[in-house]
Formats: C-alpha cells, sequence, structure tokens
C-alpha cells in the first residue's frame, strides 16, 4: 500500500545530467571508489609517457631496493625495485595498463557472450534451450583454469588476443543463467507480449525493452565477474602460461614478488593492493551504478 | 461499547510510517460488537488492510503503532500478536498463495488446531475434519489429503475460513476474501461468512472495495479515506442517504446492472505524507468549500448510529443517483450492421503436461459487429480470455475459423499478423505489467508508429501528445515511467498505446478488473468517449456483469468452453434465456431492487 502511494507521489523534475548530479551527491565510498577507478583509467592510457624509467631497464647494481631509495646512479625509485633492479613504479604501470586491458575486454567480452547465450535460449526454448543449458551446468561443474590450460596447451603462449578472450569467456555461463531466467520472467511480466501485439520484433523486444529490464542484474554480475577475470589472469600468469615477458601484468609482478616475500615485501605488496583497491573500487561503482541506473529505486521515497 | 467480550476496540490508532516520514493511519477508532460484520470500504492507498494488520501485529518494525488495540478485551498492543489465532484471525485476497503449497491441507488444518487448542494430533484431526464439514468443503475426508493446488481458488478459501476458525476466534478480519473469485464462488463464501457469524456470534471485519459486497454482507460500514475514517454507521442508511462527499463518490461510482454510466472521482488518493491541511478529501470533492481547505473535519455524529467526518455533509439527499449521467442504456450507434469479426464454429486447445490436450473453447460462434461493443462473460475456465487470444491471433483455432473483414486472422510470429496489428489491438488486465518499467510513458505510446515506420519524429511526437490528450493524461505524462504514476492512469497509458497504429477493433481483457471502482468508473466512460471518437468495436472480457450494460450492446455468455446464450444487453441481461445466465445474474451481489 504504501508502495502504491509512493508511485502516487509528485514526479520529480528530471534533468538530463542526472548521471553527473547523481555522482555529485553520492556517498563519501563511492566517490573515493570513483577518483580510484579514473587513476587508473588515467594510468591505464598514458602509462607509457608518465612512468619516469623503462619498466625492462634492469640494473644489477640496485637489486631489491626499499620503496623510496635513491641510487647512487641518481635514480630515486618510488616503489623500490625488483630482483632485476627495474624501478617498480614503472613496472606496476604497464602492468595495471595490461591487466586493465585484459579485464575491461575480457568481462565485457564474456558479458556479451554469455548474455546473447541467455537469449538465445530463452527465445527459442525446447531443444536449443535444454543444449545450452547443459552447456552451462558442464561449464559450471569444471574449474575454468582447467579448461584454459588445455586451450592454452593446444594453441601455445603467446598470442594475447587469445588469452584475452580466453579469460573473458570466464564466468560465461552465469551470464547466461541469469539472462535466460530474467528474460523468461520478463516474458511473462506482459510487456513483452504487449509489444508483440504491437508487431515489434523479436530483436526490439529483447534488445530494446528486456535488456534495460534485467541489465541491473547483468552490471552487478560484470562487477563481481571483474575482479575473477583479474584473479584468473594472475593465476594464469603464475603458472607461466599467461602474459609472457616483456609484457608484464599485475600476475606477474605478484608472482615475481612471491619469491621475495621475506626480505622485499613491497615487490607483492604494491601490486597486491593496486589489484585489491581496483576490484574492490569496480564493486562499489558497481553497487551504486545498479541504484542509480534503475528508476525504480531512483524516485524511492 | 463497553461490553464484555467486545471482539474489537480500536481507538486512537495512529500508525507511522519511517520510510515514508508520515503517518499513514491518523487516529482511527473502530469497534465490532459481537456478531455484527463491519464493512471497511475505500479506494486502494485508504489505508483498509494497513488497519487489519496493525490490529493483528503483523506490521513490522518499519512502523511505528501508537493508540489502543483491544480483541476481545485485551487491551495492551504487546497482547495482539501473542493472541494472534486465539481472539483474532484473519483471511486474504489470495487464499491459494497464502496456503503452505507443499503440506496437504489436512496437515496445516491439523497443526494449526493441535497448537491454538492444545489437542493431541488424534483429536486436531477429528476437529480439523469437522472444520472442513462445517465451511462445506465438499467430501472433506477425501480433501483432507490434498495440496492446495489441487483445489480451486473458493475451496482454498473456505479451507483458509476453516484456518481461521481453528482457533475460535472472537474477531475475523477478511481483507478482500472474495476479490479473485467468480460472482457465483463469491455467493457462496458470503453466504458462508455470514452462517458462521449467525453461529459462533464473532464480530467480523470486511474488507473491501467493492460496495455491492458491503451491501449484501455487512451490517455496518466504515468507508476509510486517506488514513482516515470519513463516515460510519448502518450499511442500508449509508447506501441510501451518503452523507460525505466521498461515499456518494463511491456509491456512484458503483456499475449496476441496470446501466446507469458510473460517474466515478476524479483525481487520486494523496499518498501519506503528501495530504492536503484541510480535510484530505477537498481537492477531489465537488461539494468543498473554502474552509475544508485549512481545517481538516473530525469525525462527529451525524445522526443516529451514524458518524461522519465533513464540514458540509450532503443532507442526506440522494445525491448519489444525481450525480449518474442520465443515459439509461448504451445507444446503438451502429448505422452498418456489417460483421467485422466473425467467429465460426470455432475451437481451441491446450496442449497440457503429458501431451494431452484440453479443449477450452468449443464450437462458438458469433459476429462481432463495425463500431459495436460485445462483452463475452463467464466465470474463470468459461474461456471467455481464448475467445480474446483467438481475435488477437495469439491462439489457432483448432477447427473453425475467425475471420476479421473476412479474412482470416492471422497467427503471432507470422509476417501477416504485423500487418493485422494495425487492425486489433488488446487492452490487458493489467496496466502495471503490460508497460516496460524502464521507458517513459511518451516513448511507450510513440514505439508502435516507430515499430510500423509510420511519419517523420515530428509526426510521431504529435501523434503522442494527441493521444495523452485524448486518453485524458496530457503531454506532462510523456516524460514519466509507469512506477510514477497511478493504476488508472497506467491504463489510460495502455489504452493511448493500443490506439497508436488506428486499431479497428479493441479487445479489452478484464481492462477494469484490477482497477478501483472510481477509476474503473472513469475509465469505462473514457473507453466510451474513445470508441465513439475513433469508431471502434470494442469486445470487452470481463466477469463483471454490472458493467456491461453501460458499455455493450451485445452480451455472449460462456460456460466451460460454450457460448450458452447471445444477443443484445438488454434481451440478455433482463430476460435471460440459460438458466446459467440466471444464475450468474442472481449471484450478482446488489440490492435486487435495482434488477427490478
Amino acid at each position: 500500500m504504501s508502495a502504491k502511494a509512493n508511485a502516487a507521489s509528485e514526479p520529480k523534475k528530471r534533468s538530463r545530467l542526472r548521471f553527473t548530479r547523481g555522482l555529485g551527491q553520492s556517498p563519501l565510498l563511492v566517490r573515493c571508489a570513483a577518483v580510484w577507478l579514473s587513476l587508473v583509467v588515467f594510468v591505464a592510457f598514458f602509462a607509457q609517457w608518465i612512468m619516469p624509467y623503462d619498466p625492462e631497464a634492469t640494473s644489477l647494481l640496485a637489486r631489491l631496493e626499499a620503496p623510496g631509495t635513491s641510487t647512487r646512479t641518481g635514480a630515486f625509485h618510488l616503489l623500490g625495485t625488483d630482483h632485476l633492479g627495474r624501478d617498480l613504479f614503472s613496472r606496476l604501470l604497464t602492468a595495471i595498463q595490461l591487466t586493465m586491458a585484459v579485464a575491461v575486454f575480457g568481462t565485457v567480452f564474456g558479458a556479451i557472450v554469455g548474455s546473447a547465450i541467455g537469449f538465445i535460449a530463452a527465445r527459442f526454448r525446447g531443444i536449443v534451450d535444454d543444449l545450452i543449458m547443459v552447456l552451462v551446468d558442464f561449464q559450471a561443474s569444471m574449474p575454468f583454469v582447467i579448461i584454459a590450460l588445455s586451450v592454452i596447451a593446444v594453441t601455445g603462449t603467446g598470442n594475447l588476443l587469445l588469452f584475452v578472450l580466453l579469460v573473458g569467456f570466464q564466468g560465461w555461463e552465469r551470464y547466461a543463467r541469469i539472462t535466460r531466467g530474467m528474460t523468461l520472467a520478463a516474458v511473462n511480466h506482459g510487456y513483452a507480449s504487449a509489444l508483440s501485439l504491437l508487431g515489434a520484433g523479436t530483436l526490439r523486444v529483447y534488445l530494446r525493452h528486456i535488456l534495460p529490464n534485467i541489465a541491473a542484474a547483468l552490471i552487478v554480475q560484470i562487477t563481481i565477474n571483474f575482479p575473477e577475470t583479474v584473479l584468473l589472469e594472475t593465476s594464469m600468469s603464475f603458472l607461466g602460461v599467461g602474459i609472457q615477458p616483456p609484457n608484464t601484468s599485475l600476475g606477474n609482478l605478484l608472482s615475481y614478488g612471491r619469491d621475495y616475500l621475506l626480505n622485499a615485501w613491497w615487490i607483492a605488496a604494491v601490486p597486491g593492493f593496486a589489484i585489491f583497491f581496483t576490484t574492490l573500487a569496480m564493486s562499489i561503482i558497481g553497487d551504486w551504478l545498479r541504484d542509480t541506473l534503475d528508476p525504480t529505486t531512483r524516485s524511492g521515497a | 461499547m463497553t461490553g464484555e467480550r467486545v471482539p474489537l476496540a480500536i481507538e486512537g490508532l495512529t500508525v507511522y510510517h519511517h520510510a515514508v516520514d508520515a503517518p499513514v493511519i491518523e487516529n482511527l477508532a473502530l469497534s465490532v460488537k459481537p456478531g455484527e460484520i463491519r464493512g471497511l470500504v475505500g479506494e486502494s492507498g485508504s489505508g483498509k488492510s494497513i488497519t487489519c494488520m496493525a490490529a493483528l501485529g503483523l506490521l513490522n518494525d518499519d512502523w511505528q503503532i501508537s493508540g489502543q488495540i483491544a480483541l476481545a478485551g485485551n487491551r495492551t498492543l504487546q497482547a495482539v500478536a501473542e493472541r494472534r489465532g486465539f481472539d483474532a484471525a484473519m483471511i486474504f485476497q489470495d487464499a491459494t498463495s497464502s496456503l503452505n503449497p507443499i503440506q496437504t491441507i489436512g496437515q496445516q488444518l491439523t497443526e494449526t488446531v493441535a497448537r491454538l487448542r492444545r489437542l493431541s494430533r488424534a483429536t486436531a484431526r477429528r476437529v480439523a475434519l469437522d472444520l472442513l464439514k462445517r465451511v462445506d468443503l465438499p467430501e472433506p475426508e477425501a480433501r483432507y489429503d490434498y495440496y492446495p493446488f489441487q483445489l480451486s481458488g473458493g475451496q482454498n478459501q473456505r479451507v483458509m475460513i476453516a484456518l481461521a476458525l481453528a482457533g475460535q476466534p472472537r474477531i475475523l478480519f477478511a481483507d478482500e476474501p472474495t476479490t479473485a473469485l467468480d460472482v457465483t464462488i463469491q455467493s457462496q463464501i458470503l453466504e458462508l461468512l455470514k452462517s458462521i457469524r449467525d453461529e459462533t456470534g464473532m464480530g467480523i471485519v470486511f474488507v473491501t472495495h467493492d460496495l455491492g459486497v458491503i451491501e449484501d454482507i455487512c451490517d455496518t460500514v466504515s468507508v476509510m479515506y486517506s488514513g482516515r475514517i470519513v463516515e460510519s454507521g448502518p450499511v442500508t442508511d449509508i447506501i441510501d442517504r451518503p452523507a460525505h462527499p466521498y461515499t456518494s463518490g463511491l456509491i456512484s461510482s458503483m456499475p449496476t446492472l441496470a446501466g446507469q454510466i458510473p460517474a466515478g472521482i476524479a483525481g487520486q488518493v494523496p499518498a501519506p505524507g503528501q495530504r492536503p491541511t484541510g480535510c484530505a478529501f477537498a481537492p477531489r470533492c465537488s461539494e468543498a468549500r473554502p474552509d475544508c481547505r485549512t481545517e481538516p473535519p473530525r469525525l462527529v455524529a451525524f445522526s443516529a448510529g451514524r458518524d461522519v467526518a465533513c464540514l458540509n455533509p450532503l443532507g442526506g439527499n440522494h445525491a448519489a443517483e444525481q450525480s449518474r449521467l442520465d443515459h439509461r442504456h448504451c445507444p446503438n450507434k451502429s448505422t452498418r450492421q456489417e460483421p467485422i469479426a466473425e467467429i465460426k464454429n470455432a475451437a481451441c486447445d491446450y496442449r497440457v503436461g503429458g501431451g494431452g490436450v484440453f479443449r477450452a473453447v468449443s464450437n462458438v460462434s458469433f459476429d462481432i459487429n463495425d463500431r459495436e461493443s460485445v462483452a463475452v462473460i463467464g466465470e474463470s475456465g468459461s474461456g471467455k480470455s481464448t475467445i480474446g487470444k483467438l481475435l488477437l491471433g495469439l491462439e489457432a483455432p483448432a477447427e473453425g475459423e475467425i475471420l476479421f473483414s473476412r479474412e482470416p486472422v492471422p497467427l503471432l510470429g507470422t509476417v501477416l499478423h504485423r500487418a493485422y496489428a494495425r487492425f486489433v489491438q488488446l487492452v490487458p488486465q493489467n496496466p502495471y505489467l503490460s508497460l516496460d518499467p524502464r521507458a517513459t510513458i511518451g516513448n511507450q505510446i510513440r514505439e508502435p508508429l516507430i515499430i510500423h515506420r509510420i511519419g517523420t519524429q515530428a509526426e510521431q511526437l504529435h501523434k503522442r501528445d494527441e493521444l495523452l490528450e485524448a486518453v485524458g493524461l496530457g503531454p506532462e505524462f510523456a516524460d514519466r515511467y509507469p512506477h510514477e504514476i497511478s493504476g488508472g492512469q497506467c491504463q489510460r497509458a495502455v489504452i493511448a498505446r493500443a490506439l497508436c497504429l488506428q486499431p479497428q477493433m479493441l479487445i479489452c481483457d478484464e481492462a477494469t478488473a484490477s482497477l478501483d471502482v472510481s477509476v474503473q468508473a472513469r475509465i469505462i466512460a473514457l473507453l466510451r468517449e474513445l470508441q465513439e471518437r475513433f469508431q471502434l468495436s470494442l469486445v470487452f472480457i470481463t466477469h463483471d456483469l454490472r458493467i456491461i450494460r453501460s458499455l455493450c450492446q451485445k452480451v455472449a455468455v460462456m460456460q466451460k468452453g460454450e457460448l450458452v446464450e447471445f444477443g443484445t444487453a438488454e434481451q440478455v441481461l433482463s430476460t435471460p434465456s440459460h438458466p446459467y445466465t440466471r444464475a450468474l445474474l442472481a449471484a450478482v451481489p446488489e440490492k435486487k431492487k435495482e434488477l427490478a
């Protein structure tokens, strides 16, 4: 009854700028997350120009230097150096660049493929649906690392594009499941059938009407999958079948640092914190996005 | 009111909702004597259900309750929850979903009886069987082991009543218990409640939006508006001579078999927190005076046994009758008696589990003439909605044919159906569900034009505003989302969308069933107006016989998939020839004098 009463309330004046205005009014945590993410995005785009040193330049005289030390040659290492004397700050920036690229493209790819598969299952039902759901169950019962490893075993390492697609494919079954379930619910909801009665085609009903209605769940799934993609990339790189030198990802950095945890903790800690804060910020932003993009929560009491 | 064991006495009840940050119920008093059935009536959003839930202690921590609630003489708020089931019980609108789907009704009833009466399981089982007999469930011994899904809605409502009786309560809250039921089942349930009242002497609070039902079952009635009681007293007195303009408006909104066109009430119930300073009804009231807007009226004695909260009560005249429009029947404007749609010996099958088929409609034939309104009536399962689906091309006839303009109706999903969408459109039962929650009203009204690539953008926007105007919404509604507007406004938007392609026929499938009577009356008036303006044929599928006469010229009566009677509204409603039609008419909860 109170929901009805809310619905009857006077509509607020709507502004074209509600997205930006929403960010301005958002809680402090969301703004911190947004600042961190924009920093990461900035680094991802401009790493080449802001890194102080060549991330691949080794210096055996300045190995395992602590953060903030200056070497005899006059080089200043903000975050210290690694076991080959490479500047950790510069390496962190390139690693962020590559990890972000892999995670963003991979996650988006997985989301699109998974949702499309879910839509197909919901649209055709019957045998197509059964087949897809069997694949989904198969995928869900199999650790993705094993599948990824066997694909790499066949194709070999070093193909970056293939690696991105492979990492992104992880979690497709969850998108498919969510999309299928929510689409079936939406089709029964009435507006979908009302639109088909008006002569709307399948693509219009699915992409223009059902997709916005289930987008909230997909966005949340993306924010859950994004860190997992980062972690998958990390573990693959750790096993030596992911990003190959001279390229560097946060996962590579982390795995190098593992050997020096006792005497040079910063090598592992710096990429570790970068991963931690980025994935956390992504989750916070995802939560906030879901609430903002939903007109039913936006104008609540 | 101070007698011993008064079933229900509520005084000064105020219910405050934390999220809304405003009182939802304000200073409400309500009492029920032993053996009294008190109706609680009002539009949705007026606080009827909240009042019942507050009285039963069913509201959670989002709500703050103050005031006095006494159930069977126990005068503390804390005791309410503990005494639930003993002193008070409640039955709901949707009985089937109120029962546990994975337990048999016998288990549920026995468990409740054993708990409330502290009996052994064997004795409780006997009592449970007695209760099932008491509520006239056919073959109670066999039905004892049935699951709720194996019973019909009416039978489940009987089980709910048996459950409510398990603790031998002194007061029963019935929240729209018959709204979801067919008229014949509804009248049986109402009879059952009356006979239980006579036998046990318990009090009943009967919540409904249907004044016809109130008239049928209640002794006294309290009219609620915006969280307050605006009028209360004996039923016949109030229905015949309403003192509050709101009551009068509700009464004049009721469609009647006699076919007076209901007037309805403009506007909507204000949300809690947005109530005006004076009388909450003043903005919608035709009798409002300047002082109505400054001073909230108190509930004061009006005449013997009657209270009214109005500064300017109607002087007991027949205001309700006067405000009805004068036409008694819907004039048959149709000049061309050519059929636009023909249903010829149609049958329709549904596939059911296990490869079988269920014949929903068999051997139905009737014509729908150009610019004519045909009502298709019947109870649930009669196949009336299937007729609509056949006409829309949602189902293919298994036998016979469905013609529109002498052409067979194409099936949904075929290329021809896309073009057919421009001739026949649907107005469904639930307007909220048939609108995309994430798209604005304006875009959804315009969408059919985009789909069929009609006109330029400017022309489409012009058409959109024109349609919004035609359904009484106005262009300012274009930017709103469905959840921001009321149910009646949503239904108007759906009608506008259906009219966008300038169809020749509208199928209204229970189009007003989910709306308040005050809103329903206005939608009916709108449909009548639009029918003339756009020269539409209407197929009005409904279970409510009372709205037929004011809207339709012809009536098709369906029973168990067959057409049992077809004729003009006048003929079918005044001199029904089929016994089923007569049974339907007799079950309509309405004063019998209006039938004459």
